[in-house]
Formats: C-alpha cells, structure tokens, sequence
C-alpha cells in the first residue's frame, strides 16, 4: 500500500535519514523502534509529507507523493496521524474535533457527521466527553479524542508518533488499549513508540532505525527474542556500550582510562571493576599489538541493564579490500591474541583469565574475533575488598 | 456563576450613569463655589499652622517649620533667630514650594525675587515678610585665582556704568513672569582655539526663575545673562556646568570651574574657602507662606494697597482688596494676553508690547476661560463679541477699548478676480442704498444675540462658490438656530441672492482658513478677517466692509477703582438651578442639540468607516508581513513603522492639504482614509501577534487531517488568532474613536466640533465640555458593546459559559 524507496532527509548539514526503503501492506502493523535521534519521527512524518524529504520516492496507491502534480491534501485524508502533543484544536469541543473533518473535508452532512462522531467517541470510551474543551481534559483523554478525531476520516492507515510519550504511566495504558483494539480490527497502522512490550504485543512487523537507515526489521519475535545484528541486541538488552577503535600503540590510553571510569560510574559498577577492566585491556591490547601490518583493533566494552553482565568484545577484522591484498602467511594474519605466542610468558592470559571469562572466541579466514566477560561485583556477590 | 446574565447590564448602566451625573453636578458646582468661598473670607478658615490671629510678619513664626534650599545662607538664620523653630532641607525650589502647599513646612525662605515669581504662580501662596534679611550676592573664585577676580569686578564697574545693569535688573526683577527672553550676546565659538579658552561657570539650576532656570534646553536668567555678559567682555566661549547649589564651593576648590555664580550670598564661612567678587546684588529674602496663615488686613480696601504690590497681588481673593488696579493697558505690558490663534491681534502685542507674554488660544470660549481661571491676564477681541459676553459674565471687565481699529475683509481665491470685482460692486452698491446701513444696525450696534437673520432667497441653481468660514462669535459668523447666521453672513448671502451663486459653506478653524484659501479648497472665506500686510499676500481682500474694533477684556478685580460685590449675591442660585441653565443653554435654547446629534452621527460613520477600512487594509498588511515573498514583507514592514511614527493628525493634514491638494473630494473620505490607514498599521501588528500565537501543534493537525494551508488557516488559526486580538482590538478601536476628534482641522463637523460651536455662543466652560465628554464615553461603549457580542461569540471560554448556563 504504501512503498518508501530510497528516502532521504537532511536539516542543512545533518542527514537524519540517510536510506530508507520498507513496503507497508494494508492490514500490518508496524512498530518503529531505536534510540533517539535516529530518525524515526522524521521518516513518519515524511511519510504524509508533514516534512519534505530531499530525496527518494514515497509511492501510495500507485501514486507519487512528490510529485509535483500529486494532491497531497487529497492523500492525507486517506491517512490519519496522532501526534505526541495530542494537538487537538483547542477552539473546538471534543465532538466538534472529530466533526470538522468530515464536515469541511468530506463534505458529510452535520447531523451525520455528529452521529458517526459520537460513535467514534464512545468507541474511545469518551462518550460523556462530547462537549468538553481540550484543556478541561487529560493527556489520555486528549489522546484518546485524537484517535477518534482520526478515525472519523475512515483513514486507509494511521500514523502514530510517539502516542504515549507524553503521558504519564496511569494514562499510558489507556491509550495502548485504544491502539490495541484498532490493531485488532484490522487497521493499518505505523507506531513509533518506546514501548517495548506493546510493540511486542501489538506488530505484525518491528523496524529497528538506527544511524538513519533500518538496521533490522523482522516480526517481533525476532527483534525482542533473537536480533540478529549487534546495534538491535545492543538496543533490545538495553546495552549501552563504549568503543575504540585501535590502529596501533599509539592510541590514547589515558583518554582510554578516563572513559572507562566515566562509564562504570554511571552504571554503578564499582572503581574495583574499572580497574579490573582497565587491566584487562591493557594485557588484551598488549598481546594484540606490536605485531607489524596488522589491522586495527574494534574494541567494545558494553554493559547490560537487562542483564547486568559486561562485556567486552575484541574484533580484528581486515578491510574487505584488504583481503586480496593481505600479505599471505601466518604472521599477518589476526590471531587469537590469547593464543600462545612465540615469546610470550603466559602471564597476561593468567591476568585476563583471572578477572574475565572467556565467552567467545573465534579466529579463521583472517577474522579474530573475542568476547570476555568480566567479573564484577554484583556477580561476585559479596565481592567486596581490594 | 449562573443566574446573573441580566444582572451586569443593568448595574453596569446603572453605574454608568451616576457618574455621569456626578461629574456634571461636581464642575458645575465646582466653578462657583471656589468664588463663594474666596468672597466669603479665607481668613476665618482655622487650619494647621499658626495661631488664630494668623501671621504678621517673620517674627510669628518662632515655632514654625521652615522650608530651605540646601547649602543656602538662610538655614543659619533660622538657626540663630529662631531656636525652636523646625528646619527641613529640601534639594530643589519646586520640592520647597510643594512642601509648602501640602503644609510639610509653613514658611519658605528664599530670595525675594523666586519667591515673587512663585506667588505670582499660586494665588494660595503670599509673601509674609520681604524686610528682614538682606543679603549681598557675590560671585566665587578659587582663592588663588585673583587675575579672574579682578577683571571681573572691572566688568562689574562697567556694566553699572553704562547702564547695562539697569536694563538687566528692570528685565529680570521688574515683576514679569517666565519665560522671558534672554538677550543674544554673541560669544566666541568653541573649539576654535584650545579648550583653556573656554570659561567654566558652574551654576545651579534649581535655584529657579529669576536667577538661573532652565528654558528650551538652555539657561537663562539674570545670573546666566551677567556671566555672559562677563564671557563676551573677556573675549572667551562659555561652558556651563550645572551643578546642586550645595556643590558648587566643592567644585571651584576641586577646579572643575573657574567661578560660581548662582545667588551665591557672601558669607563669612564662604569667604573662608573662596574668594567673592564685589557684591553684584542685593538680595532681599523672603518667607513665602500660605495665604490662609496670613492674618487678615485691617481694613477692606484701604490698608491693602500699603503692604505693597507683592502681597497685594497674592491676597487678591480675601474680601475687601483690591486687584493689581489696571487702568490702562499699559499695565499690561509684561502680562499675560491672551489672543486667538492666527489673528492679527497676535503680531499686534508683539511689536506693541515686546514684554507681554502672549497666550494662543484656538476659540473666543477658550480665552474667556483663560482670563477668568487666572491662565491669562487680559484677552483681545472684537468689541462687540466682548459686550456679549460682558452680559453674561460679571468677572470680566473692559480694561482699554481704543487699541486698534483694523479693517475687515472678505478674502477671495487669487483664482477668481472675478467674484471679488462682483462683490465690491456689490459692496458699493448696498452702501449707496441704504441697505448696509440697515445690516450694520441690525448686527453692530444692536445686540446681535437679539437680531434675526432675515429670509434672503438661496438660488436654487446657478454657479456653486465654496465659501469658507469659522465659527467665532457674533456679530460676524456664528451658528444660530442652526444654521449660520451674523453680519457677514447676511451681506454673504445678499451677494449670493443677487449674483445668482449657491454657497456651500464649511467651517474651518480659523487659523485654518487662509490655508484653506490658498489650497484651493474654498473660493471665499468670512468671519470678521481683518485685512493685514502678511494675509493679503496671500489672499485677495474685497473692499473693507467694516471696521473692528479691539478691547481689551480682564478679571474685574485687577481693575483700578474695583468695588468687590457684597458677599451675599452669589450664594443665592442653587447649584441645580446653574446646572438647569448650562442644560438650557447647551441643548435647549435654538436646538443645539440638534447640533450634537448632527455630531455624534458624523463621529459614528467616520469610526465605523474607518475601522472596517482599516481592518480589512491591516489584513493585507498582514498577509504581506507574514509571506515568504521578501518583497512583500519589506513593503509592509516599512508601511507598518512609517505610519506608526508619524501624529494622525500630521497625516490627516498631509493627506489633505497635500495628497489631495487641489482635488475636490470630500474631507470626511480623507478623514476615513488618513484613519483607516493609521488603524491598519496597528491592526496589521496585533494579527501578525495572534496568529503567530497560536501554537505550531495545531497547524500540522490540521495539515495532517487534510486540511490545505489556506483551509487550516481559516478554520483553525484563526478562530483561535482572533480570540487572542480582539481584548486590544478593542482597545485600538476605542482609541480611534477619540481620535476622530481632530477632524474639525479639516472642516468636518463631528462631536468636538459642536461642542466648540456651542461653547462659542455660551462661553462656559465646563458644562459643555463634560457634556461632550459623556457623550463620546456613551458612544464609544456602545459600539464596544457590539464588539463584545463578537467577542462572545467566538470565544470559546463564553461559548463554555452559555453552554453550562443553558
């Protein structure tokens, strides 16, 4: 029904969507996730050209949306869109809300278009609320008003954005009722929310944005059970995460122990741990390095709020153009750095070993890939002391 | 809440009324009993202050407060003289004359001279005592600085010799009040030669008129006149610096100036820390206090005239004294004179009479009113329109009646030579016949307010001449009954009646008609025009058909020989019987009030007219402010900056006078444009303000439901916008209304107008005046009201409100 391809939008020097293609078919339900920033508002809003994209091709029905000679107005009739400050018109009641549309756009007669309006209202469960102003209402109730105020289009497909996010959480659930009752009927829709259970619940697809572009899409099991791509775990276990990216030993190991200790202060991880896992990639670095015309080091240090656990990920992977040209031979190639080496004493491994675990650990086709866990206090339980 | 929807009309009404009423009864009342009280004596009035017996002379007021500039010698006096007495010490003349007023301090102490002229200003003030401390006034240098001291005492010497000294004493202290003129005294330029050059005087402007003031953002006075005097003889540009009095020894010791002058009395302690130049002047103090304090005079009339002029001056309201005692108008020669604008009378006081400060007034009422509320000392008009209002009013009397006999003319278009050779033919015509004669009588020599216009036959068809005229009084042009009426008017319409010709009258102001002439906006203009040099340049005279004759009209009292009327006669009518009389004389008598309601019709269409413009012009404006076309808004930004920085009634006049100079078109478009045009300016602001207000969330709901920009503007912003603007709409809309006053300026008859009209015929001030004001109060809430049911019904807050009433 709808068909994105290649859109892209830029605010002057900022790309916030860089390109994105996805088909919406009528009938489905997308939820539209990822961290702030990335996007997600903005391509909903593109998509009934509330912004105007730079570049690429919205198609509805068979038709253009950025055309020149498209009837843009005539299209977004057939979609409704909710918005995340309500923005009900705050010089009508609620039943004149949910009047004006049809009346002035649909041409519906007025006794009509109150009859329908006072049915979409106690669909919403407002039916009382008929004659009240929207200041003399509740976030919810607005919101509520608003979906109604949508509905009385009989839009093909309803955009939301953000429905919930200025709500409180007592008013939350009221909406998502509302919402999960639409799904159930049948209505196309395109949600971006931040919850994530009700994205679980309700979607018959999840996009995960990300760095403007959709990262990962797939149906929900997927997304929350099994992502498959590191970014949608990351953001699914609410993983928050440092990275360095380290060509040779020249790199800023003072800026470096900085950052670890900003990051597990936030986290509330202990100076303990800090200075464990400063240790720790200090030795990790130290086997990996000095070997000439290696490629540079992907390092992550990430930590899980779901699962409390952090992690530390070591990858050394070539260039793919680098491949062909890779000198060949064992001695260029990536290694397990924990693997023994030539001239090594074993102590740094001991050292590794004795503050991490090894999780993971692969090495082949010029790929050295390593994950550790390492040990901190809330799994030591009463790990306390130096 | 509820149930009290009929109620705020009727209270509202209610209230509405009983203040119009109060006002009313108030200045009516108001004028009258002030005089009542004056004749019925002030000095048996006991207040705060001295003793029963009331104050004689400096001496009574050993336990007084008294009131003294800071830094000044006298608050040693009081010290020494009278230990007990309180002291307060005030920074400013003016602080210490309203201290006295408002009886923070009972007795002012300062030099005579600035205590005269603040008498002189306050008839509730009066000299106590002039003879008990002299000083003598030197000026400062520092105390090494004998060079300056010397040539200075030179100049000094000079100056008394030659007979400057005396004219600088006759124009500072011989009794006239400010501003008057300083004389030029040329001086070297600055800059020229290095700043040494310059003399630093530092001076201190509160002392006030007559030593040192303030004027046009200069200083003069005598002090000021005598250091630049003192500069020109040295050959040195001046600088002033001013100063507080207390500073100045600080500043001549610091060497910040050269030399002090300022009142500056020679004190031993002074003389400690500076050096005086020879005494310029001595200085009697005074003690100025409440004129209630002061005990009454011996006897009526008599013992008055010996206390001297000061007092006598400031006592004029107890019984038995006598006034300044005029007899001729030489009297007047550095008073206050009051004329009417644009007159001959003007120019006349100013090569006669130099010294006279002269009092621009725009109608006869308003120098009538000025005479007699002490603004004006004597007023000049025709003789006969003086004897009309001496008939009524018995405050006013003929001081001088032989001062100036002017010719009177016609004046005519430098276009039409024609018309003004038919209308001397004319002219020569009716005087060999007898019929001049006739007219004269009825309108000159009898009482003109008895004479009636006679039935003279308006040609139906025939030329139309615009003849211009300005309503000032009988017995030349006044509006009787009605319609116009008067000496010239008769001859007028004679002359019309026989050479076939349709007048079609305007009233300007009367300063405002040789413009009107000249512009090519009239043919003709009357009403008693006397025939001048400066005016015949510009318009061709007729004939003089008559002559005028000037007196010179003042307050009763100030006239030698006065006999104050017994004290009993004025009491007798009750306020509401004055109060029925001004209703009668106002409204009543010849249906003026069909005037006022001509008037209030004229006020209404012109507001309305103007508004609808406007508002409709200022939405354009808008549109155009807010496009993205940056032309557009450019063209509208200036728009809306020009026409807020200029006075409506400078463009009202632009646009008729220069705009649409020679084109006929009626002045009441030009009034509906120059106002539409000043309204949008400001309407154009306040949409831009309300739509700009209403928040961005709206608009994407509306564009996201579907609706087009236009569509979304009309059914969502602006409902909204509007309920924002219409509060100070309604507010701008009021103000136009008012505004709509100054349209008498371009010859239209609105509300203001009438009320001058009638104000000519009956010369009160205040009734007519309040009536007037009451009248637009009930328009303007009137058509307020009308705004406030649109306002109801786009308010969604009332809409809430009918909805929980109903």
């Amino acid at each position: 029904m709808i068909r994105v391809e290649h859109l892209s939008k830029r605010f002057g020097d900022l790309e916030v969507l860089k390109d994105v293609s996805v088909e919406i078919q009528a009938g489905e339900v997308i939820s539209i996730i990822g961290p702030s920033g990335t996007g997600k508002s903005t391509f909903l809003r593109c998509l009934n050209l509330l912004d105007q994209p730079s570049g690429g091709h919205i198609v509805v029905d068979g038709q253009d949306l950025m055309a020149p000679d498209a009837d843009v107005p005539a299209l977004r009739r057939r979609m409704g869109m909710v918005f995340q400050a309500f923005n009900l018109f705050a010089h009508l009641t609620a039943l004149e809300n949910v009047t004006i549309g049809p009346m002035r756009l649909l041409g519906r007669p007025e006794a009509e278009a109150r009859a329908r309006g006072r049915e979409l209202l106690g669909m919403v469960g407002l039916a009382d609320k008929a004659d009240a102003f929207p200041d003399e209402l509740s976030g919810g109730q607005q919101q509520r008003v608003a979906i109604a105020r949508c509905l009385s289009m009989d839009p093909e497909i309803i955009l939301f954005d953000e429905p919930t996010s200025a709500l409180d959480p007592t008013m939350v659930s009221e909406v998502l009722a509302v919402i999960r009752r639409l799904a159930r009927e049948g209505m196309t829709m395109a949600i971006v929310t931040h919850e994530m259970d009700f994205a679980r619940d309700v979607s018959t697809r999840v996009l995960y944005m990300d760095q403007g572009v959709i990262y990962e899409q797939g149906p929900p099991s997927q997304l929350f059970e099994a992502p498959q791509r590191e970014r949608t775990r990351d953001f699914i276990h609410k993983v928050r995460s440092l990275r360095w990216h380290i060509a040779d030993d020249r790199f800023d190991r003072y800026a470096m122990v900085g950052q670890i200790e900003r990051f597990c202060e936030k986290h509330v991880l202990t100076k303990k741990t800090a200075r464990n896992t400063e240790l720790v990639i200090e030795e990790l670095l130290a086997l990996a390095l000095g070997r000439a015309q290696q490629p540079p080091i992907a390092l992550t240090l990430a930590y899980s709020e779901r699962n409390k656990t952090l992690e530390l990920r070591y990858e050394r992977a070539p260039a793919p153009q680098d491949l062909s040209a890779a000198p060949q031979g064992p001695s260029a190639a990536p290694q397990d750095p924990l693997a023994a080496g030539e001239d090594d004493d074993g102590l740094g491994r001991k050292l590794i070993e004795h503050y991490a675990d090894v999780i993971d650990s692969e090495a082949r086709d010029g790929i050295s890939r390593l994950t550790l866990r390492i040990r901190h206090a809330a799994e030591e339980g009463n790990g306390a002391g130096a | 809440m509820s149930g009290t929807h009929a109620g705020p009309m009727r209270s509202a009404l209610a209230r509405l009324l009983f203040g119009v009423v109060c006002i009313t009864a108030l200045t009516v009342g108001c004028g009258d009993r002030a005089a009542a009280m004056a004749e019925t004596g002030a000095a048996g009035q006991a207040s705060s202050g001295p003793a029963e017996a009331g104050w004689r002379d400096i001496h009574d007021l050993t336990e007084a407060r008294f009131g003294i500039l800071t830094g000044t010698v006298w608050d040693r006096y009081v010290l020494d003289r009278f230990p007990q007495a309180q002291l307060r010490l005030f920074n400013r003349q003016a602080d210490l004359i309203l201290a006295l007023r408002t009886r923070k301090v009972d007795a002012v102490l300062l030099d005579l001279h600035t205590l005269q002229v603040a008498a002189a200003a306050d008839p509730t003030l009066a000299i106590l005592d002039d003879d008990f401390y002299d000083t003598d006034l030197g000026v400062g240098f520092r105390k090494d600085d004998d060079a300056l001291r010397r040539a200075f005492n030179a100049f000094l010497v000079e100056i008394r010799a030659d007979g400057t000294y005396d004219a600088m004493r006759r124009r500072w202290h011989g009794g006239a009040s400010p501003p008057v003129a300083m004389p030029e005294i040329p001086l070297p330029e600055r800059g020229q030669a290095d700043e040494d050059e310059a003399l630093l005087v530092g001076m201190a402007p509160v002392l006030g008129f007559p030593m040192v003031y303030v004027v046009d953002g200069g200083y003069a006075g005598f002090d000021i006149e005598l250091i630049r005097r003192f500069a020109a003889h040295q050959g040195r540009p001046l600088t002033l610096v001013p100063l507080e009095f207390d500073g100045l020894i600080a500043a001549l010791q610091a060497g910040k100036v050269d030399l002090i002058i300022s009142n500056i009395s020679i004190t031993e302690e002074r003389a400690r820390l500076i050096d005086f130049s020879e005494p310029y002047l001595q200085d009697p103090s005074g003690a100025l206090v409440r004129v209630e304090d002061l005990a009454a005079p011996v006897a009526a009339g008599s013992g008055a005239a010996a206390s001297g002029p000061t007092t006598a001056a400031n006592a004029a309201d107890l019984p038995g004294s006598a006034g300044p005692g005029w007899s001729s108008m030489d009297d007047l020669a550095d008073k206050r004179i009051a004329v009417l604008m644009g007159t001959i009378w003007d120019d006349f006081i100013a090569r006669t009479y130099p010294r006279a400060n002269i009092v621009r007034l725009k109608s006869t009422a308003d120098i009538i009113a000025a005479v007699e509320t002490g603004k004006a000392d004597a007023a000049l008009l025709v003789d006969t329109t003086a004897r009309l209002i001496l008939k009524q009013n018995t405050n006013l009397a003929i001081l001088a009646d032989d001062l100036l006999d002017m010719p009177l003319g016609i004046g005519f278009s430098r276009s039409r030579p024609d018309l003004r050779e038919r209308f001397n033919r004319f002219l020569a015509d009716i005087r060999a016949d007898g019929s001049y004669d006739a007219i004269a009588e009825r309108w000159l020599q009898n009482d003109p307010e008895q004479a009636e216009m006679p039935q003279i036959p308006r040609p139906a068809s025939g030329e139309r001449v615009r003849l211009g005229v300005a309503v000032a009084d009988l017995p030349y042009l006044a509006v009787v009954n009605g319609d116009y009426a008067g000496f010239d008017m008769e001859i007028l319409r004679r002359f019309a009646a026989r050479e076939g010709l349709q007048l079609d009258i305007t009233t300007y102001e009367f300063d405002a008609l040789v413009a009107a002439l000249a512009s090519g906006k009239a043919d003709i203009i009357a009403d008693g025009i006397a025939i001048s040099e400066e005016r015949a340049r510009m318009v061709d005279f007729s004939d003089p058909y008559t002559d005028m004759r000037t007196v010179a009209l003042v307050r009763a009292r100030d006239m030698a020989g006065h006999q104050p009327p017994p004290a009993v006669s004025s009491a007798s009518a009750s306020w509401s019987q004055r109060l029925w009389g001004s209703i009668e004389r106002t409204l009543i008598t010849e249906g003026r009030w069909r005037l006022i309601l001509d008037g209030i019709l004229i006020t209404v269409v012109i507001s309305v007219l103007s508004t609808l413009f406007g508002t409709l012009l200022g939405a354009l404006v808008c549109a155009m402010r807010l496009s993205a076309n940056a032309l557009l808004q450019r063209v509208a930004r200036v728009y809306i900056e020009l026409v807020r920085g200029i006075p409506v009634l400078v463009l009202l006049m632009l646009i008729f006078y220069v705009a649409f100079a020679s084109v006929n078109i009626a002045p009441l478009i030009v009034a509906v444009i120059a106002f539409g045009l000043n309204f949008a300016a400001y309407v154009s602001e306040m949409f831009r303000t309300g739509i700009e207000s209403v928040g961005r969330g709206q608009r994407e709901a509306g564009i996201a439901l579907g609706f087009t920009r236009v569509q979304t503007f009309l059914h969502i912003v602006l409902p909204q916008a509007t309920r924002q603007v219409l509060p100070v709409y309604r507010g701008e809309f009021m103000s136009l209304v008012k505004m709509t006053a100054i349209v008498g300026y371009i010859g239209i008859q609105d509300l203001t107008r009438a009320g001058d009209i009638i104000r000519s015929r009956t010369f009160e001030a205040f009734f007519p005046m309040v009536l007037i004001a009451a009248i637009y109060f009930v328009v303007i809430w009137l058509l307020g009201l009308a705004l406030d049911h649109v306002e109801r019904r786009t308010d969604p807050r009332a809409r809430r409100a009918a909805r929980s009433r109903a």
